[in-house]
């Protein structure tokens, strides 16, 4: 079920009624989420479901089995067949063609033939968010950094919680799962603000991502056919399309989540703000990177190592993020690319120069910064070309006419294009003078005037009908 | 929570009540509130052989069936199929008398229930030409047809008699349908073609003898003609079009979840029989997809069933000895992207093209001389 569908306008004014009502129960209020989840997952594909079951089976049983043993070496062991069976799942779903494809691509190098038998399967939505969501939950009880949680029903609600299930945040255990242990008890203000980033989040997915979806896809489908200026317009437009996309998506679920009596964290901070590309990573996909960061980067050595393990394990980190995105070669190379722009930051010692707001105590940035938010979103851009094309030699190929002199033709323009940019150029001036908060719409509740709120309110929703985008366009991060 | 749910209704209560006033009343897809008025002019104007453009949406099933019953006319040769057979004209096949019942996601069952009321009033064509695309050979999308008493006659003739649905089910799906047609009313999307249709100095239908206007038009016989501009696309404005049918999840769906039933085909087969029986003579027509969207097919493993169509079909058609016209593979028509309207449809110079083998007429001057 798409958040952005008809099928979700009514499904969730039921889910919450119903769930409110049983506020007194709290088990029945658990198994009741369940099933709501499991409703939600299986609209796209009721056939998946079990694999959202056996992996809740796997890290319930790997959890209790650890609570109850000392034994380093059997501790070990149980965590070794959690991650064998989560990663199992993962690979075989998620990976074994890529690697079938590139071990014969290999062979086929060496000029020896050999076939092979590719799968035909379709990967099944969130399955990464929801494999990597479980996993913390057997590692921080492995680290004992949690107790095991022996309330099955509380388990299961927390690994199939559906405002996050198929797009994040990939929550924590430690953060998520004692929540759904204690009663919870509904609270008006965070239930009003949980409207207001649902309504900010369905703005940057209908209006600004879909919109921009259209012509990015309309160029990227046949490069070849397009100038080096159409590819890079279609390519910044990219950049808002993914960040709208994605980071509405998020906002939806943190809101949704909140109607619920959640508190979920937080995925992106106006990453398209930042002033280095430490800082964006510190605001871009916050609960993917801060998990590489304490269950890849960290145990391999972090930054407090020698200059050599300091790039391996950033490469390390930004590999496996890459691939993490898809069994793609174009992952890899997005990943790496980011690796080269982070690596001189992380080596003269520079990467953590910006962990404040951006011009903090000033309506505008300085010049200096606003050339560093230019520049870092340029290299941001430049990243994403790996990120959209369908191959290497695609991309090699869009960027070697983006620096060409057909640069400086006149670009094909999208449909409406006043609109568009006065459109992306609101979500930017919103999301600066809101940057303050976790999102621009909180603004609002330090407004006495209601008046004022209300016509904000009203305005944004008469946007999205005007302006949306209502063909249920999928999340680009359901993929991964 | 009293007070956040009244807050909450009181906030949506007015842009709900603005959406479906502004719906109900602009009605740019003529359901509503426009409906009688604009469904009456169309039929007295195209029952007088007159051609009509500027119509905005039509129950495509019943205008057929009232056509069909209302005219006294009896053609020699009858279409039908989906929208991709829409633009098969009159001219084509003159000096015979053409009629064009094809209507959007046609069914095998719809099809047949044309056909059946033609017979039952005692008009019997001497040619059918039947319009197929692999997705209408789907289990689901059969089950979706239009469930009258017309179909259900249509489908007993063939002897695929109707299982006797439950009183449950019948209910569902007269209240699905009752929800699908008063869903417009709060669709965002029909409320932005409302808000569109206000700021259009649009002149409502338009009663005229040409056939290529500046806007779709619906032909006395039945067809549709495109407005002038797709006939002329150049190729990288038809692969646009292309490119934006495959962004659309209902049109994609379309060659990546298709899966031809056993069921489907035997009723299809039955229906053959039942023509041939009446010594009818029938010619299926096969339209040729894009070449952007047939490239798209080869390369994913995920329409593997539709690459499998080609060979059904002419199975199917070898077993009855009834000619066969076209193919999905556009390369082995000799069709370019400039043929096409967009991903699934062709445009007037490819039905042309397609239609060489069998056309009397390419043109149509040949009709008024």
């Amino acid at each position: 079920m798409l958040f952005n569908s008809f099928d979700f306008a009514i499904f969730l004014p039921i889910v919450f009624a119903v769930y409110w009502m049983l506020r007194k129960n709290l088990r029945l209020q658990n198994a009741f989420i369940v099933a709501a989840s499991y409703i939600f997952y299986g609209w796209w594909d009721w056939r998946f479901l079990s694999l959202i079951l056996l992996s809740t089976l796997i890290d319930y049983c790997a959890g209790r089995a650890l609570s109850r043993t000392e034994n380093p070496a059997t501790r070990k062991k149980i965590l070794l067949c959690s991650l064998v069976g989560n990663l199992g799942i993962l690979g075989f779903f998620k990976y074994f063609n890529f690697f079938l494809d590139t071990f014969l691509s290999a062979f086929s190098f060496f000029g020896v033939k050999i076939s092979g038998h590719y799968l035909n399967i379709i990967l099944p939505v969130g399955i990464s968010f929801y494999t990597f969501q479980t996993m913390s939950y057997t590692i921080d009880v492995f680290r004992r950094k949690m107790d095991a949680c022996n309330n099955f029903l509380a388990f299961a609600a927390y690994v199939s919680f559906f405002p996050q299930l198929v797009a994040g945040p990939i929550e924590r255990a430690t953060h998520l799962l004692p929540q759904f242990e204690i009663d919870r008890h509904f609270d008006y203000s965070k239930s009003v603000d949980g409207l207001r980033q649902c309504l900010w989040g369905g703005f940057k997915k209908v209006v600004i991502a879909d919109n921009c979806g259209h012509f990015v896809n309309l160029i990227y489908f046949s490069p070849d056919s397009h100038s080096g200026s159409t590819l890079f317009l279609a390519t910044v437009l990219f950049s808002f399309q993914i960040y709208g996309d994605f980071s509405g998506y998020s906002d939806i679920a943190i809101g949704v989540s909140r109607l619920f009596g959640f508190d979920l964290r937080r995925n992106f901070a106006y990453p398209y703000f930042s002033r280095d590309i430490a800082e964006f990573w510190r605001r871009w996909h916050i609960s993917l990177s801060t998990w590489f960061r304490d269950y890849l980067y960290i145990p391999l050595g972090g930054s407090r190592c020698n200059t050599t393990k300091k790039i391996r394990n950033t490469f390390a980190i930004f590999l496996v993020s890459g691939f993490w995105h898809g069994a793609n070669w174009t992952f890899l190379a997005w990943g790496t690319l980011h690796a080269c722009f982070f690596l001189p930051l992380l080596l003269a010692n520079r990467n953590r120069r910006h962990l404040g707001i951006v011009s903090e105590k000033n309506a505008l940035p300085s010049l200096s910064e606003l050339r560093s938010i230019i520049t870092t979103f340029a290299l941001v851009t430049l990243g994403w070309v790996f990120f959209r094309s369908n191959s290497l030699a695609t991309a090699m190929h869009i960027l070697n006419k983006i620096f060409s002199t057909s640069l400086l033709s006149v670009p094909e323009l999208p449909e409406a294009p006043i609109t568009l940019f006065s459109l992306l150029a609101f979500l930017l001036i919103a999301e600066w003078i809101g940057r303050y908060y976790e999102h621009p719409l909180m603004i609002l509740q330090t407004i006495p005037s209601r008046f004022f709120r209300y016509t904000s309110y009203y305005g944004l929703v008469l946007l999205i009908l005007l302006f949306g985008s209502f063909d249920n366009m999928e999340f680009i991060y359901f993929q991964f | 929570m009293k007070l956040f749910i009244n807050k909450i209704v009181s906030f949506l209560f007015p842009i709900f009540l603005t959406i479906v006033i502004t719906n109900f009343f602009v009605d740019p897809g003529t359901r509503f509130f426009r409906k009688p008025i604009v469904e009456n002019k169309i039929y007295s104007a195209l029952l007088q052989g007159h051609n009509l453009t500027g119509i905005g949406n039509l129950d495509e099933f019943s205008f057929q069936q009232r056509l069909i019953l209302q005219t006294d006319q009896c053609p020699e040769i009858v279409a039908v199929g989906s929208s991709r057979s829409m633009l098969i004209h009159n001219y084509y096949f003159f000096p015979h008398s053409f009629r064009n019942n094809s209507i959007p996601n046609c069914r095998i069952s719809e099809m047949a229930s044309f056909l059946f009321e033609y017979i039952e009033k005692g008009c019997r064509p001497d040619t059918v030409l039947i319009e197929v695309d692999p997705w209408s050979f789907d289990a689901s999308h059969e089950r979706g047809a239009v469930q009258n008493t017309d179909v259900s006659r249509a489908l007993t003739a063939l002897g695929h008699s109707p299982p006797a649905v439950p009183r449950y089910q019948k209910w569902l799906r007269k209240t699905k349908a009752g929800v699908s047609y008063v869903l417009p009313l709060v669709l965002p999307s029909y409320f932005q073609s409302s808000i569109r249709q206000l700021y259009r100095h649009d002149t409502g239908i338009v009663v005229t003898d040409q056939i290529f206007n500046t806007l779709p038009t619906r032909l006395a016989d039945g067809s549709l003609s495109y407005q002038k501009a797709i006939n002329t696309l150049t190729p990288s404005e038809s692969e646009k079009l292309a490119i934006k049918d495959l962004d659309r999840p209902d049109m994609k769906s379309k060659i990546t979840r298709s899966h031809v039933s056993h069921e489907t085909i035997s009723l299809f087969e039955n229906f053959l029989k039942y023509l041939e029986e009446r010594r009818i003579e029938i010619i299926i027509i096969d339209p040729p997809l894009h070449p952007l969207i047939w490239e798209y097919i080869l390369q994913s493993p995920e329409c593997r069933e539709v690459l499998e169509w080609d060979k059904i079909l002419k199975q199917i058609v070898k077993k009855h000895h009834i000619l066969l016209i076209g193919s999905l593979n556009p390369k082995s028509l000799g069709m370019k992207s400039t043929d096409f309207a967009n991903g699934f449809h062709l445009n007037q110079k490819g039905v042309t093209k397609l239609l060489k083998p069998i056309s009397t007429c390419s043109t149509p001057n040949c009709s008024s001389k």
